[in-house]
C-alpha cells in the first residue's frame, strides 16, 4: 500500500448564493484544499481528510501483488539460471521442444495440404467447366427420367378403369375414382351389399393392397365404400 | 528484447506446452478442413467425369415430342388433347398448359377437365394413353356428374416429354 494515501478531503462549503455544497478535493494537505475551494468561489465550512477511494485501493492491491510475484520469480529463477535448473526440468525441456516442433510441423503440413487440395479443386473446376455444366444437364435428365418412369410405369387410367369394370359385380357401381401424384388410388363404390365386393378386391392381384377407409349410407339407400391404396 | 536464456526452464516448458496445445488444435482443425476439401475435390472430379459422357435420350424414339422448340411441342400436345376430346364429342370444360419450371423444360404438363358419356370418356383416355408420342395422366379424378346419369367428368393432369430431334 502507498505510504501517504490521505490526499482526499471531503469539504463542506457555502456557495455565493448561500447554498451548501459538498465536494471531494484532492490536495496535499487541508490548507491546500481550503485554497482550492476559495479559488473556486466557495466559502469552506469543514474540511475532513478521508482515505483513498475504492479504485485507488484496488489499484494499490494489484500493484503490491505484481511486485510480490516479481520478487518470488527472481528468487526461484534469476536471469541466466538455466544451468541451475533441476535435473527433471533439464530432461523435460528437450521433450517439450520436440513435442512442440512435431505439433507445429503437423499443423503446417495439414494446412499446406488443405491449400494444395483447394488449388487443385479450382484447377479441375476451371479445366472441366464445360463438363461440369454438362453434368448438371445429366442430373436434370435423370430427375425427369425418374418422374416420367413413375408416370409411365404406373397403371394407366384406361387400365385401371377397365380392370375395375371387369371385376365389379353387377350390384356395385363406381361412384368416383381418384389417383394423386404419389400414385395412391381412392375408389368410391356404391353397393347394396358391401360383403359382395370385399372378397373380390382382397383377392385381386392389382388391388390386393387396398384398404377400406370409410363406409357411408347414401340417399339412395346404398352404401358407399371408399378404398385406398397403391395398385400394383 | 528479452533473451531466451532469461526465461526459466519451468516457464519455458509451460510456454512450449501451450504452443504444443495450440498447434495440435490448429492441426486438428486442419485435418477436418482437409477432409472437407478432399470431399469437394472428389465431388468435382466425379461431376467432371460424368459430364464428359454423352447424354442419352430420356425416352426411346417416338415416345417424346420431337419438335425443334418447346412452344411447338407444347402446342402439339395441347392440340392432341383437345382434338381427341372433341373427336369423341366430349365437353372440354378446361384445358390449360402448366408453365415449365426452369429445371423441367423437357416436361410438358397440362390440366384439363372434360365431361361426357362413360363410353366416350373411356375411348378418349384410351386414345390418349395408347398413342405416340406418349401421354400419361399423372393424377386424375373421375366422377359421375350426377347420381344415376351416365355422364362422367374427368379432371386430370396430363404429362408428356419433349426432346428436340427425337
Amino acid at each position: 500500500m502507498r505510504s501517504d494515501p490521505v490526499t482526499r478531503f471531503r469539504c463542506a462549503a457555502l456557495r455565493s448564493s448561500g447554498a451548501t455544497d459538498i465536494r471531494i478535493v484532492h490536495a496535499l494537505n487541508a490548507d491546500a484544499a481550503r485554497e482550492r475551494l476559495i479559488a473556486a468561489g466557495l466559502e469552506p465550512l469543514t474540511i475532513e481528510a478521508v482515505g483513498p477511494s475504492l479504485t485507488q485501493r484496488l489499484a494499490g492491491r494489484l500493484h503490491d501483488t505484481w511486485r510480490h510475484f516479481r520478487v518470488r520469480q527472481d528468487q526461484i529463477a534469476p536471469p541466466g539460471a538455466t544451468a541451475d535448473a533441476t535435473p527433471i526440468l533439464k530432461l523435460l525441456l528437450p521433450i517439450a521442444r520436440w513435442l512442440m516442433a512435431g505439433s507445429l510441423a503437423l499443423m503446417l503440413g495439414t494446412w499446406s495440404l488443405v491449400l494444395i487440395t483447394m488449388g487443385w479443386t479450382d484447377h479441375v473446376r476451371r479445366e472441366q467447366a464445360a463438363a461440369i455444366v454438362s453434368y448438371r444437364d445429366h442430373v436434370t435428365d435423370a430427375r425427369i427420367r425418374t418422374l416420367a418412369q413413375s408416370a409411365m410405369l404406373a397403371p394407366s387410367l384406361t387400365e385401371t378403369l377397365g380392370h375395375l369394370a371387369a371385376i365389379l359385380p353387377a350390384e356395385t357401381s363406381l361412384s368416383a375414382a381418384t389417383r394423386d401424384r404419389t400414385g395412391a388410388l381412392w375408389i368410391e363404390l356404391d353397393t347394396s351389399d358391401p360383403d359382395l365386393f370385399r372378397p373380390i378386391l382382397v383377392d385381386d392381384p392389382i388391388f390386393r393392397s387396398m384398404k377400406e377407409v370409410s363406409q357411408v349410407q347414401t340417399n339412395e339407400g346404398t352404401i358407399r365404400i371408399t378404398w385406398k391404396g397403391v395398385p400394383r | 528484447m528479452i533473451g531466451i536464456d532469461c526465461i526459466s526452464p519451468l516457464r519455458m516448458i509451460c510456454l512450449l506446452a501451450a504452443a504444443t496445445v495450440i498447434s495440435a488444435c490448429l492441426a486438428w482443425l486442419g485435418f477436418d478442413r482437409l477432409a472437407e476439401e478432399r470431399q469437394r475435390l472428389a465431388v468435382t472430379e466425379a461431376m467432371a467425369l460424368v459430364g464428359t459422357r454423352p447424354r442419352t435420350p430420356i425416352m426411346t424414339s417416338n415416345m417424346a415430342f420431337g419438335e425443334p422448340g418447346r412452344r411447338l411441342a407444347a402446342g402439339r400436345f395441347e392440340t392432341r388433347l383437345s382434338k381427341a376430346a372433341l373427336g369423341h364429342r366430349l365437353l372440354v370444360e378446361r384445358l390449360q398448359m402448366i408453365p415449365a419450371q426452369p429445371d423441367y423444360q423437357k416436361l410438358l404438363m397440362a390440366e384439363f377437365v372434360v365431361s361426357g358419356g362413360e363410353t366416350e370418356i373411356k375411348r378418349f383416355t384410351h386414345e390418349i394413353e395408347r398413342g405416340t408420342p406418349a401421354i400419361r395422366f399423372e393424377s386424375w379424378r373421375i366422377t359421375h356428374t350426377a347420381t344415376g346419369e351416365p355422364t362422367v367428368r374427368i379432371d386430370a393432369r396430363a404429362l408428356a416429354l419433349w426432346e428436340a430431334g427425337t
